[in-house]
């Protein structure tokens, strides 16, 4: 593997002091490949922000080192920092025109007039606003400012591009469009994308890799289908898709690790579980588990149908277990596909082994 | 409140009436006296004829120039001393929370809330104290004292509206804090800067009170001159004087408004009018 | 952003200017309140007495003993009177315009606010001066009034207390707009639908919901006329004639030809300790936002 483009080391940050301090980042360690489209996913708070920020030198660490190319540049104020941003807000300069903001970078590494007019009209065309150059942002859609905050922020070739929630702003039709243009960028520039979100959708679709965040830490690190398939902890699986969550206990069996449900049920775990027999909490996604007859047997969960929610693409049927709790499952609807029993019916849910989860807290 | 005011509802009868004799309470003074100011009588009341004699008459009274000249020295000082302590005392309030900035605020808006005799006593008295005699310099000192908060006013209101990301943009692409300041900052505070120029202008040429007590006998501006005239008599010649300086303080403050205002407007979006495909050139 | 307090330096010339001519030259106004006077004008230095204060209500009589005066107090009464005067007619001109301009579309009421704050900026001696023109014998006033029968001779308005609340009144009409305004344009109208959908008619909407939220801008703007037409100086010299005197032409009169500077700046002081307990009071009483102001 090649050397980490980025490499964060125990980064902590805590904002205010006394009964008002609000820990934002708590021993966070990462390391970003070059050439990766890396993705901070978390819900507001959870410190994804503040991370990128740390790494664009807008915020000084409390403590921990940043490494750029194996390179420390903790102490570098921002302009000293070959990092570039696209801000939320794109923050482009309202008194310039657009091939100034995009020249502006240009400008303050000293460019020659000829080359930095070159390398404007050049980024521009690489987002598809040749011509644009004259124009004030304020004369500009959002998707064109957009545009401009992406060329602006690439001009100078950083090594690295940080992107804080820049499709936020948009609408939903032209948030698809950005998301696969913002993928295309990626991969003409080859530069290191880290991108910030609280959208799991956008995450799973645009990324080579995901670090799932919340309160100051980093929680799990994995690529797309790593993170949705495999989810570690509750809190990855829960905010990432749907899920079921079942509460059993880890026994050895014959076949290898189960999770006892009850009395009765006994469902097989995918194998290599090493953890010690006790309480745990397993998970399942919704499109995983199948509807069965009642009558199936020891491998099925018993259940009772309360809803059945049609989707199009997929019908979600809404079921409670014997226990009372609900379980949520995903059939795709395909031609011919037999009718589903009526709310009320008695079925059974089974799960295949390779399926079910095993979560930490 | 945001309501549509063609809904029945808020339909008060009435008060379109009060608002509108509002406004001509407050505009029939000016008018009248304008109107006045152009009478060919020389009774300074009663309308004979039209005439633009007596704006002749007072620009060739040297008297009245030399007032003019002191109140624009005056207030040309005061203005650039007040705007610039005035521009650097709003850029340090925004540069993040420090201990007593409330105070410092309130310390700003004092001459705002100190009504003018009381500041008009207290000024003399620190003259008289520390001996210095009075005139055109402690004209100017007093003036700009009581400039700062108006020049202070709309510099931090632009710098409120604007956006920090900005001078971060500029630092995250390679500027450093001068030039931050330089090629962002200012060119986007400058409107407010004007503006708050414009507005310690009028003011202190506008001032009567306090230069009243503390210019000596030398340092006689335009409003004191005024002050006298109106104590001798009513003539055609302060009614040409007033409605000058009238139009003068009506055309700075416009200004000064219009200029506050500038590049805030976003309503005028060329992009709808042009069309997505207009080129325009590249930059040169 | 990082707090760079080290830029704090910025504020220093501002804060300097204030303190030296502003903050100092008023704590050396309330000093020489408890100077003796010299006697010719000035005061002697280091020799403090009260007796400046003491002149509000007392005189000297031959013999040294206190004597009750009036003089003075009826000068005050005066100036609170008319300054209340003020206030009220200012309140009842600005309600009903503040109430229409929150009702406009968001361009005309950003017109009207402009119309209501030009007169502010325009000189204090022409404002006041139109309003000699107005009411002067043989002016437009009475001149109209004379034309169209409704009177003989001449109505004496000009130097009158009538001409002096009205001089104060139209200065300072500004002051009560804006601050009502202000409070009107922050109220939710939802709140106001509210009291629609419980059964309340405009007027009882109006009185119930929109004048109780609006109370803040209504106190803000009565100090903000109040106060300063308690110390008006140029209103009472031109329309009052020098005859119905004020605070504000008492105190002018001690560095004119009273000399009487330690009285001057008692006065003065005086003036100042009325404007600081009426803002303590509003910040008190109005420091947190009222329920019902829309964020």
């Amino acid at each position: 593997m090649a050397a980490a483009a980025i490499d964060l080391a125990g980064l902590a940050k805590t904002f205010g002091s006394g009964e008002e301090a609000v820990r934002a980042l708590d021993q966070v360690s990462l390391a970003i490949r070059p050439n990766e489209f890396f993705t901070l996913l978390g819900p507001s708070g959870c410190g994804k922000t503040t991370l990128l920020r740390l790494i664009g030198g807008f915020e000084q660490p409390d403590a921990g080192e940043i490494r750029l190319d194996g390179q420390p540049i903790t102490d570098l104020p921002p302009h000293r920092r070959p990092v570039n941003t696209v801000f939320q807000s794109y923050a482009l300069f309202p008194h310039l025109s657009v091939a100034d903001n995009v020249g502006f970078g240009l400008d303050m590494l000293g460019w020659a007039t000829q080359q930095k007019r070159r390398r404007v009209a050049d980024m521009l065309t690489l987002v598809r606003l040749e011509g644009y150059g004259g124009r004030r942002p304020s004369q500009l859609s959002g998707g064109q400012a957009q545009r401009v905050a992406l060329a602006r922020a690439l001009a100078a070739s950083p090594k690295v591009l940080l992107l804080d929630e820049p499709l936020s702003a948009l609408d939903l039709k032209l948030r698809k469009e950005m998301q696969s243009e913002l993928k295309r960028l990626q991969t003409e520039t080859g530069i290191t994308f880290v991108f910030v979100t609280h959208d799991q959708s956008e995450a799973l679709s645009m990324s080579d890799r995901i670090a799932v965040m919340q309160h100051g830490r980093v929680l799990q690190v994995g690529s797309p289908r790593e993170i949705y398939e495999t989810p570690r902890h509750r809190f990855v699986a829960d905010f990432i898709g749907e899920i079921n969550l079942l509460e059993g206990e880890l026994v050895q069996a014959p076949g290898g690790a189960a999770l006892q449900l009850g009395e009765q049920i006994r469902l097989g775990l995918p194998p290599g579980v090493t953890r010690a027999p006790g309480r745990v909490t397993a998970a399942v996604r919704p499109e995983r588990a199948q509807l069965v007859a009642a009558s199936h047997g020891n491998g099925a969960l018993p259940a009772r149908i309360d809803q059945v929610v049609y989707a199009g693409t997929d019908t979600t049927v809404l079921l409670s277990l014997a226990g009372g709790q609900p379980f949520r499952l995903r059939i795709q609807n395909r031609t011919g596909a037999a009718e589903l029993p009526a709310p009320g019916a008695p079925v059974g849910i089974e799960i295949p082994p390779g399926s079910l989860q095993l979560l930490e807290d | 409140m945001r309501v549509d005011p063609a809904n029945r509802l808020w339909r008060y009868p009435g008060i379109r009436l009060a608002a509108l004799l509002f406004f001509a309470f407050l505009y029939l003074p000016i008018l009248v006296l304008i109107a006045l100011s152009f009478n060919a009588n020389d009774q300074a009341t009663i309308w004979t004829g039209f005439s633009g004699q007596w704006y002749g008459v007072v620009l060739g009274n040297d008297d009245i120039l030399r007032a003019a000249r002191n109140s624009l020295v005056v207030a040309t000082i005061a203005t650039l001393v007040a705007t610039l302590a005035a521009t650097l005392a709003a850029l340090g309030m925004a540069t993040g929370r420090f201990a007593g900035q409330s105070l410092i605020q309130g310390l700003i808006a004092l001459p705002l809330v100190v009504p003018e005799i009381v500041t008009a006593v207290a000024t003399l008295l620190l003259f008289a104290l520390i001996g210095l005699p009075l005139g055109l310099t402690t004209v100017i000192i007093a003036h700009t004292v009581f400039c700062v908060p108006f020049a202070y006013l709309p510099i931090r209101a632009r710098l409120e509206g604007m956006d920090r990301t900005l001078t971060e943009a500029a630092g995250d692409l390679y500027a450093n804090p001068w030039q931050s300041f330089r090629r962002v900052t200012l060119p986007l505070l400058w409107p407010g800067v004007l503006s708050g120029a414009m507005l310690a202008f009028i003011i202190s040429l506008d001032d009567f009170v306090i230069t009243y007590f503390v210019a000596g006998a030398g340092a006689t501006t335009l409003p004191v001159y005024i002050f006298g005239m109106i104590r001798i008599g009513i003539t055609p010649e302060v009614n040409a004087i007033s409605a000058l300086m009238l139009v003068v303080s009506i055309a700075v403050v416009s200004l000064s408004y219009l200029t506050a205002r500038l590049r805030q407007d976003p309503s005028t979006s060329p992009a709808t009018l042009t069309g997505h495909e207009t080129r325009t050139g590249e930059p040169t | 952003m990082r707090a760079r307090s080290g830029q704090a330096w910025l504020i220093l010339p501002a804060s300097l200017v204030i303190i030296l001519f502003m903050l100092l030259p008023l704590g050396l106004m309330a000093y020489v309140s408890i100077l003796e006077k010299g006697l010719n004008g000035g005061v002697v230095w280091g020799s403090h007495t009260t007796e400046a204060y003491l002149s509000f209500a007392f005189e000297r009589d031959l013999d040294d003993s206190l004597v009750l005066n009036t003089d003075y107090l009826q000068i005050f009464a005066r100036s609170f009177g008319l300054s209340a005067i003020t206030t009220i007619l200012c309140l009842l001109l600005s309600l009903p315009t503040a109430f229409y301009m929150a009702l406009q579309p968001e361009r005309t009421r950003n017109g009207l606010i402009f119309l209501v704050t030009i007169p502010f900026w325009t000189n204090l001696l022409v404002r006041n001066y139109a309003w000699i023109l107005l009411l002067r014998n043989g002016g437009l006033i009475d001149g109209l009034l004379r034309d169209a029968g409704l009177s003989s001779g001449s109505l004496n308005l000009l130097y009158s207390n009538t001409a002096i609340v009205l001089g104060l009144t139209y200065t300072f009409l500004p002051f009560m707009v804006l601050p009502i305004y202000a409070s009107l344009e922050k109220l939710d109208v939802r709140l106001v639908e509210a009291a629609f959908d419980l059964g309340a008619n405009r007027w009882q909407a109006l009185r119930r919901v929109v004048l109780p939220l609006a109370m803040p801008g209504i106190v803000a703007g009565c100090i903000l006329v109040f106060v300063p037409a308690l110390g008006a100086y140029v209103t009472p010299e031109l329309l009052g004639g020098g005859k119905s005197l004020m605070i504000g032409n008492l105190i002018q009169g001690q560095f004119g030809s009273a000399r009487n500077w330690p009285f001057g700046a008692a006065l003065a002081f005086a003036l100042l300790a009325i404007v600081l307990l009426a803002m303590l009071v509003y910040l008190l009483r109005f420091r947190q936002a009222p329920a019902g102001a829309a964020p």
